[in-house]
């Protein structure tokens, strides 16, 4: 199958000749006519190389190249940078922002091809893994009172602020959920603006209007304000909008009810990852054991699903290990009864994870991000490592010393 | 005419519509700018014009109209760049490159756009 590429210009004229000069060359060639509708386009469809204008209305070159190196599905994907802009200064700007080439017009039709014939070939022998999807972390119950909001948004605010990247936490507890409040966030938007729609209709820059976003780089997608709009958001709306947030984030965090409804479950199957959230009393580990047969059924692979058990009572409480032999599983985490800090977290609108840095709590969430993070964030140094990933380095190497 | 729109009727039209439209816009920039020098917006669309001017022409070998547009282009960022009021004679200077532009690329097929003179002063 020939290399699609997509050319982003505002000129039809300019569009025509890259178009042109690269079907010749053997390509199949998308265009769009401007930085947004180039956006809109990769919602869609697949490429795999962007050559791009500056100037152009809205959104400039340089922005539509920074939005693409965030997105997880174009963050390492080739970008040729064309322009009539021939400065060394405007050739700086567009490496900065993130092109892999830079191009000068008029240019050579021959020229075109060889340099995109090289990117196409560089990215060809980049390793596969730096293309995979935004990772989605689901956080589920079957019983309630287990924290799962607490943990669900505290954990995406540690992601967010390990990698200094955008988060994406989705409330999928449609009725009363609580994301939003957990970050003093008001509903300005929520899931009912998209369920008035039609699943097709739903596009990636539709979905952005739609979040809510906090200081701390976390962007919420709330749930609807009453609880009949609730009714509006199908399975299919949640395939489709999580679709599009797995293409735009690296980390999509998923707030889910205590429920196997339609709209639960198109969200467990699309999780990379399950916490399941247990306290230890009875009520809740024979939930637990319903969850673990339900996703037994799905024929969920088991690695994927993880046990969090979370004090929500003073103890005592059922021993860790009799709940463990129980399920055949290790509990992987255990979060420690600290309801005055939850209740005071909530009240403020400050989640435990932006609490003292020196915080136990704090250093549980952070420590947790760096453990579901992606591979190839995790195994290597970031290059500009935040406040967050510096601590959290600190203390696996103090682990690793101590020999724990 | 250059041989890559002589053999290219669609090229030629694309062409032909675009530099039309983006004549179009540099002249009511520059109108508007000669009656409001602050106006930001009009500056910025006339170096927008003149930019893409610059980058069509050169690209389809019409070298000496996209020269004048390429200096129009660097005269309309410096003083974006600059950030300072402009006077009414640094915009007629501008006014009658864009006609000498407008009067190059009339054997091209584009219609000349008209002067921009004192008149259009409010």
């Amino acid at each position: 199958m020939a290399p699609r590429i997509l050319a982003v210009d505002d000129s039809p004229m300019m569009l025509k000749l890259v178009k042109d000069t690269l079907e010749r060359g053997g390509y199949e060639v998308l265009t769009a006519s401007s930085g947004k509708e180039a956006l809109k386009l990769l919602d869609r469809a697949q490429v795999d190389l962007i050559i791009t204008d500056v100037m152009m209305p809205e959104m400039d070159g340089y922005t539509l190249t920074q939005l693409l190196r965030r997105r997880p599905d174009t963050a390492t994907l080739p970008i040729l940078m064309l322009t009539s802009q021939d400065s060394l200064e405007a050739k700086v700007k567009g490496f900065q922002a993130g092109v892999d080439d830079y191009l000068t017009k008029p240019f050579e039709p021959t020229e075109l091809q060889m340099r995109v014939q090289v990117l196409l070939r560089r990215a060809k022998a980049a390793p596969a893994a730096e293309e995979v999807p935004g990772k989605t972390i689901a956080v589920f119950s079957l019983r309630g009172g287990a924290g799962v909001s607490t943990i669900a948004t505290n954990l995406a605010v540690a992601l967010a602020q390990l990698w200094g990247v955008p988060v994406a936490l989705v409330d999928l507890a449609l009725v009363a959920g609580q994301s939003a409040l957990l970050l003093n966030l008001s509903l300005h938007h929520t899931w009912a603006d998209l369920a008035e729609k039609a699943v097709e209709e739903i596009e990636g820059d539709m979905v952005e209007q739609v979040l809510l976003p906090h200081a701390s780089g976390v962007q919420v997608l709330a749930s609807p304000p009453l609880p009949h709009q609730a009714e509006l958001v199908t399975g299919e709306h949640v395939k489709r909008v999580l679709d599009l947030l797995q293409r735009r984030f690296h980390y999509v965090v998923l707030d889910l009810p205590h429920d196997f409804s339609d709209p639960t479950l198109s969200a467990l199957d699309m999780a990379t990852e399950i916490l399941l959230v247990l306290s230890p009393d009875l009520g809740s580990v024979r939930a637990t054991v319903a969850a673990l047969e339900a996703f037994e059924t799905l024929e969920y692979d088991p690695e994927r699903i993880h046990l969090v058990q979370n004090w929500v009572f003073k103890r005592p409480g059922l021993p860790r290990k009799e709940i463990e032999d129980l399920f055949h599983r290790p509990i992987r985490w255990v979060l420690p009864y600290m309801a005055e800090a939850v209740v005071n977290a909530i009240n403020h609108g400050r989640p435990l994870a932006l609490g003292d840095p020196k915080s136990p709590v704090r250093a549980l969430f952070e420590d947790w991000a760096f453990l579901l993070s992606k591979p190839e964030h995790r195994l290597h140094r970031p290059e500009h490592p935040t406040e967050t990933w510096l601590r959290v380095a600190k203390r696996f190497r103090k682990r690793k010393a101590g020999g724990k | 005419m250059p041989l890559m729109l002589e053999n290219d009727p669609e090229l030629r039209a694309l062409f032909e519509e675009e530099t039309v439209q983006w004549m179009g816009m540099l002249k009511n920039a520059l109108r508007r700018l000669y009656r409001f020098p602050g106006d930001h917006q009009a500056l910025e669309t006339a170096q927008r014009a003149a930019h893409t001017l610059k980058g069509n022409l050169r690209m389809v070998g019409l070298q000496q109209a996209a020269d004048l547009a390429a200096q129009m282009n660097d005269a309309l960022r410096t003083a974006l760049h600059d950030k300072r009021a402009l006077t009414a004679n640094e915009v007629l200077r501008w006014a009658r490159w864009a006609d000498q532009l407008s009067r190059l690329l009339i054997p091209h097929g584009i219609p000349y756009i008209g002067e921009i003179s004192v008149e259009d002063k409010v």
